[in-house]
């Protein structure tokens, strides 16, 4: 018997029809929530899933976050219920484009900030083709996909082109507090503690610490104020000294455990009361 | 005495033999007269400079860069704007000389200023119907991967069409870990699928010549495609001449086959015989056809559907291995038995795929139907590579070994195939 006789054979067809539908059914998702962490590289990329649902946030500096998508998703699902780029630099932007390219998403969360680069045009061209339905969030707007709730914090106005006259891209970056019942995970995109001073915001479990952990984000003020237990980094190789020996201190001063992505992959798993790190990462 | 003595150990080499010899005689002259006189690319160092030229592959990612090949320049550069097979480029910046071999070498220049020329439009030219190839095979390559998540999209498109620069790097040196990185190259084994595939299709349809002739043409097509790398170019020659061989009524001996196909791809680009795939492919080819059938007689490797790819496997490894030593410097021991288990789902893989990029032209659904079932074949793949490849004892490392190492450990293989083959012969006689 060789694969050519094989092939021919609609018995060996149906077994294998079988076989797949055992994998479908012991890959149909449970009742928790996860947040993946993906190991991109310098940038940020993190997957938020429930059940069927998934929400990309960012997207990495390259095609990394593919991988992290076909590790992390059901293998029958092309489908992300919603993408949130927190703001157009390519540390951010560019694993979106191929993102984009070959998976099918929903609504894309953005601000109409634009970069003059070109691998924004392309992102540009793509978004234009692929026709997401768009939303431009600002302070206080709120998405549910039940039972996740996202509160926006920032930016304050709908943020584009016109009103937005500063130069620091990372300023205009989309913050957002994602809570599960009692499990409250705040994202800061890049922001500074400038911006970290004036976000009115409450108690949380977990925070991604922005900026990849630069010394001028991540405040003692901001940490007194948040309280967090599990601070992550989205970090890789870089020249800018991520994460700065300044936020690592300050992080340890308020005995939050620290886990970045340049070591592996992170993912936090709840069930919205209590939470639990990927076996690997246990200690 | 001891000329006498050759001679009879030799007197076995038949009429054929003879005239294999005369033409390798002639050949090797000729041969050394185009080396020395093949066209060379000079450009100072430690300067700046311009150079004009059309970029002969088609541009591939390496992490967040761009990869851009002109002739034997290499240039990495940003990702966007993306540059395409055939583009015409003017390049200004430092280029600096990496050698891959005493005759192999390119110059790298990172982050030139690039500018495209405008190319005057020649109606029709090679160009043209490669860039048209080109394009298909981007098509392609965006149907698939919108269809299977990662690694299994690259796997696929490394299996059916030799795309090995989307894999990723993780993937990639498991891989090679376990000795199975030969599958994701456009490589002899997938150009011999398609040409079994294109016949054994065309028969029921055509007469023999036109088969043949078809065949042909689509084997040429692939090797295009798949961008005429040296082992798929090896196999579609090889190929070709067969069929022609069998059109023209004669039987044609594999071993010829490949030392013609050789022969003319050498005369043809001198420099290939210093190309890493081009000697390996050559090696497995030459182990697969010399070695195999004497491990074909093993009892140990007579298992259903297995055994085929075990005893290749080892052959292949059998021969090609001072070149992966000595290029290399790692060695998997287990890469046979690894092979074992997965070039079974190689035939599936690439008729899945095959219909998931025939079918994705027409209907997104019914390639999607077949992209779950090969996407089962791709997670064994998948979890067969990884999970060897994560063992920290599947390979050795070694320092790389001196060329004379490899010289002599031919030598010795010739000369046990020898004793064998004459020891064979009294036998048979």
């Amino acid at each position: 018997m060789t694969e050519a006789d094989l092939i021919r054979k609609p018995f060996f067809w149906l077994s294998l029809a079988l076989i797949l539908f055992f994998i479908f059914a012991f890959s149909l998702p449970d009742n928790r929530l996860y947040i993946t962490f993906c190991q991109v590289g310098q940038g940020d990329a993190i997957l938020i899933s429930y059940k069927n649902k998934q929400i990309l946030v960012d997207g990495g500096p390259n095609k990394d976050v593919l991988n992290c998508l076909g590790k992390n998703m059901p293998f029958w699902d092309r489908n992300l219920e919603m993408v949130v780029l927190t703001h157009p630099e390519k540390d951010h932007l560019t694993g979106l484009i191929d993102v984009f390219k070959n998976y099918k998403i929903d609504y894309f969360i953005s601000t109409e900030v634009s970069n003059s680069s070109l691998g924004f045009k392309e992102f540009q061209r793509i978004i234009l083709e692929e026709k997401p339905f768009l939303f431009n969030p600002q302070k206080g707007d709120r998405i549910k996909i039940n039972p996740l709730e996202f509160l926006f914090l920032w930016p304050e106005f709908k943020m584009s082109d016109k009103n937005y006259t500063g130069k620091d891209l990372n300023e205009t970056s989309v913050v957002f507090q994602l809570s599960f019942k009692e499990f409250d995970v705040l994202f800061t995109g890049d922001i500074s503690s400038k911006i970290e001073e004036v976000l009115e915001v409450s108690e949380v479990e977990v925070l991604k610490v922005a900026h990849h952990g630069s010394s001028y984000s991540t405040s003692n003020n901001f940490l007194d104020k948040i309280k967090p237990k599990l601070a992550v980094i989205c970090v890789g190789k870089n020249r800018f000294g991520h994460p700065t020996i300044e936020v690592l201190e300050r992080l340890k001063k308020h005995s939050i455990k620290i886990l970045r992505t340049d070591k592996s992959e992170i993912k936090v798993i709840t069930n919205g009361y209590y939470y639990q790190l990927s076996p690997s990462l246990l200690e | 005495m001891f000329l006498k003595r050759l001679k009879k150990k030799l007197a076995f080499i038949n009429i054929q033999g003879k005239v294999f010899l005369l033409v390798l005689f002639c050949f090797v002259p000729f041969y050394l007269c185009r080396l020395y006189f093949s066209p060379r690319v000079v450009l100072p160092e430690e300067k700046t400079v311009k150079i004009r030229g059309m970029v002969v592959q088609q541009p591939y990612l390496k992490g967040s860069h761009q990869i851009i090949r002109l002739n034997s320049v290499l240039i990495m550069t940003e990702r966007f704007p993306g540059y395409f097979y055939g583009d015409h480029l003017e390049i200004i910046g430092n280029f600096k000389k990496q050698l891959l071999g005493p005759f192999n070498y390119y110059y790298l220049s990172v982050f030139p200023s690039i500018k495209k020329i405008d190319e005057e439009d020649n109606l029709i030219n090679k160009t043209v119907f490669k860039k048209f190839l080109f394009k298909t095979k981007g098509q392609i390559k965006k149907g698939i991967s919108s269809l299977l998540p990662e690694p299994h999209a690259s796997l696929l498109l490394g299996i059916l069409l030799g795309m090995k620069s989307q894999i990723p790097f993780d993937f990639w040196q498991a891989l090679r870990k376990t000795g199975t990185l030969h599958l994701v190259v456009a490589s002899g084994q997938n150009v011999s699928m398609v040409s079994g595939f294109l016949i054994q299709s065309l028969i029921h349809f055509l007469n023999r010549k036109w088969t043949i002739f078809i065949a042909s043409l689509g084997i040429i097509i692939y090797v295009l495609m798949v961008g005429s790398e040296a082992p798929a170019m090896r196999a579609g020659l090889m190929a070709i001449l067969a069929f022609s061989a069998q059109l023209s009524g004669r039987e044609a001996h594999s071993l010829n086959i490949l030392f013609f196909s050789a022969l003319f791809m050498l005369l043809f680009s001198p420099l290939l015989l210093f190309d890493i795939g081009f000697q390996l492919s050559f090696m497995a080819t030459l182990g697969i056809l010399i070695i195999y059938p004497l491990l074909k007689t093993k009892k140990l490797l007579s298992l259903p559907i297995l055994g085929d790819g075990l005893g290749i496997t080892i052959a292949a490894q059998i021969a090609t291995l001072p070149i992966l030593l000595v290029n290399f410097g790692q060695i998997s021991w287990l890469s046979p038995f690894i092979n074992m288990l997965v070039i079974p789902t190689i035939p599936f893989i690439m008729v899945l795929g095959g219909g998931m990029a025939f079918l994705g032209l027409f209907s997104k659904l019914l390639s999607q139907l077949l992209a779950y079932f090969a996407w089962l074949f791709l997670n064994y793949f998948i979890k067969v590579v990884n999970f060897f490849g994560n063992l920290s004892f599947v390979s050795w490392e070694l320092d790389k070994l001196s060329g004379w190492w490899a010289i002599g450990y031919y030598f010795l293989l010739f000369l046990i195939l020898l004793r064998k083959s004459i020891y064979d012969r009294s036998r048979f006689n």
